[in-house]
């Protein structure tokens, strides 16, 4: 197992003339991601940069499910990126329209993602992108969230959080008179 | 058998990793993306989650974004202990209203209030606190109808100037504060105040009982008037217009002050009436430096010439320089539809910035002896007029003194027109010309119904 120093990951393989990089679900499940795509994980961006794994770089945190998610976000945005860049218009800077439409169908493909998520899924995806540091899929994870919070009654949070309602009846009583404001009663 | 029913306190399944159990800082980043309400929800729903959103940084955060404010205080400036307490309190004064509303008039008081204690300190201190909810509903009651909401906000936050009294010499002190202020020419001066509530109410129903015939069921309130020359703008409390009347009245006669494709009194999120929209329009001015402040004698007022391009123009001849704009004036009887024309009134300013030279040879002063006025419109040349001095007077110039201003009128028919001219001058003075006369351009200046008339 002798990791050359100096030698960028000797986890990355050529595969089709992309880089590629192997990951390990916290269930032992192997995965390939391109180089690129893991980039945009700040945490795999250093191991990457930090001088390679053999087998594979070890994610004890992430499950395979959940893996596998944050690896279809990564690729999905890495092409994106990778097509506006190599896109001779953009230079031009004529194609405004076009980056404006490809951003929006980024974002179409990224609410799919997160509505077509059950809520346990949800959360794994929101604490996995916490972990590796990927800012995008954090925002839009925590925003899918967020959204399905407006407009609820505590009641109704409780029910579709599965949240246990911990307070004694003063403590609810105190509760009501102190966010008074946020309640059209 | 049925089973008993589960007591609203036991979670029928416990999920592995929750919205409880999200780290700190996730759990923030999904409150603040939630937003006030939905977090005021979440802090009810458990003693975990009341804690995560008693954090104030949230609460510094929404603060800032919902209502604008960037400090624990309350709507009187008073400080409080959190940014927690502050969203609340604010809440529970302001709810009722839509909250990008709220920041937005929350931030034209406070700009407003900025610029004049700058720049108009005499007039900062004629503004009033804020009426209370029930004041508003008292003024609705008394009137017989609904005022336009922006316009409630704006008194929310400010109840306009100090009304003119019964007392004279008070009146008389304040008479150039008007926060919108005017102009004077000749013997036709005006300044315009913001009324106070109760001063609207009380003109109002003057109006309506005058003009009964004219104004009943048209829901229009007195907004601003004139200290000196009447000069009254009245809001449409049905659509939020804005109009100005003429010196008909009495007659209905009346212009619009604001473009009417901006009014949208009863849009969900953001509705914006006449009023509000004038006010904001009249601030960017002055802080752009559309128009200025001036002194009338001893006393300061916001005079509504303009002073910055294209309404004012500019024009320098061997050192002598002039500038001159001109404003619309819809309260004088010379507008108005039975005449068919408009009057307008315009400011010249003459100066020598720096030195009056002429052919190679500086002089200390020169002086005015006669102007070429030349007005026109779109179908041609209105007046072509030689004349004597300006205005009876045959001004002095020297380099580096002030301007010296005077100020005219004329009546121009329907439809935009400008101003332009020559002055003739001569080296020295009247009594001893040191050189011979020479001609100073007045660059052409517009003269047309703006889009918003103050």
């Amino acid at each position: 197992m002798a990791a050359e120093k100096g030698e960028k990951g000797a986890a990355a393989k050529e595969v089709a003339g992309e880089r590629m990089v192997t990951l390990e679900s916290s269930d032992g499940e192997e995965f390939h991601m391109s180089e690129a795509a893991a980039q945009l994980s700040t945490l795999l961006r250093h191991v990457i940069e930090g001088g390679g794994i053999d087998n594979g770089i070890p994610l004890p945190k992430v499950a395979a499910r959940t893996l596998e998610k944050v690896i279809m976000y990564c690729e999905k945005h890495a092409k994106a990126a990778a097509k506006s860049d190599s896109d001779p218009s953009a230079a031009a800077g004529s194609s405004s329209d076009n980056t404006a439409a490809a951003s929006e169908d980024l974002e179409k493909w990224d609410r799919k993602l997160v509505n077509g998520l059950s809520q346990d899924a949800l959360f794994d995806l929101i604490v996995a992108a916490d972990y590796l540091v990927i800012d995008g899929l954090l925002d839009a994870t925590c925003r899918k969230v967020a959204d399905m919070m407006k407009g609820k009654t505590p009641d109704e949070i409780r029910k579709i959080f599965n949240i246990l309602n911990d307070f004694t009846k003063e403590e609810e009583e105190e509760m009501r008179r102190e966010y008074a404001w946020a309640f059209d009663d | 058998m049925a089973l008993p029913p589960l007591t609203p306190h036991e979670p029928t399944a416990a999920a592995t990793a929750g919205l409880e159990s999200l780290e700190g800082l996730v759990l923030d980043t999904v409150i603040s993306k939630a937003g006030a309400r939905p977090a005021a929800a979440l802090a009810c729903a458990s003693t975990r989650l009341r804690a995560a959103v008693a954090e104030d940084s949230l609460w510094r955060r929404f603060c800032a974004e919902d209502l604008g404010l960037d400090a624990p205080l309350d709507p009187e400036d008073r400080p409080l202990p959190s940014f927690k307490d502050a969203y609340k309190v604010w809440l529970e004064s302001f709810g009722m209203y839509p909250l990008p509303l709220v920041k937005r008039v929350k931030k034209f008081w406070s700009s407003l209030k900025t610029w004049l204690s700058v720049n108009f300190p005499e007039a900062f201190k004629t503004l009033c606190k804020g009426v209370s909810e029930s004041q508003l509903k008292l003024a609705e009651d008394d009137l017989g109808f609904k005022l336009p909401m922006p316009m409630k906000l704006l008194y929310r936050f400010c109840n306009a100037q100090l009304p003119f009294s019964e007392n004279h010499d008070v009146n008389e002190h304040i008479s150039t504060y008007g926060i919108i202020g005017g102009y004077a020419f000749y013997d036709h001066w005006v300044n315009v105040h913001l009324s106070p509530l109760e001063q609207i109410v009380e003109e109002t129903k003057l109006l309506y009982r005058e003009y009964n015939e004219v104004f009943s069921g048209r829901k229009l309130i007195v907004v601003a008037t004139s200290w000196f020359h009447p000069k009254t703008f009245l809001l449409n409390c049905s659509n939020g217009e804005l109009h100005v009347g003429t010196s008909n009245l009495p007659l209905g006669e009346m212009f619009p002050c604001v473009p009417k494709s901006l009014i949208r009194p009863t849009d969900n999120d953001m509705p914006q009436d006449g009023l509000l929209l004038w006010l904001e329009e009249h601030l960017r001015r002055l802080q752009h430096g559309m128009i200025k402040t001036r002194m009338l004698m001893t006393s300061r007022y916001i005079s509504l010439y303009p002073e910055a391009p294209p309404s004012c123009t500019s024009a320098m001849t061997n050192g002598v320089k002039v500038r001159a704009s001109a404003v619309f004036v819809p309260e004088h009887p010379g507008s108005g539809e039975p005449r068919g024309r408009y009057m307008y009134s315009y400011s010249i300013r003459l100066s020598v910035p720096e030195a009056c030279m002429l052919g190679g040879v500086y002089y200390s002063s020169c002086q005015l002896y006669s102007r070429h006025w030349i007005i026109g419109s779109r179908d041609g040349v209105v007046s072509d007029v030689h004349g004597e001095g300006v205005i009876g007077e045959y001004p002095v110039l020297s380099p580096g003194q002030e301007e010296f201003v005077y100020e005219s009128c004329t009546p121009l028919p329907k439809g935009p027109g400008y101003v332009e001219g020559s002055f003739s001058f001569v080296p020295g003075k009247l009594s001893r010309p040191e050189g011979k006369p020479f001609e100073v351009s007045v660059a052409p200046f517009p003269l047309e119904v703006p889009e918003y008339i103050f």
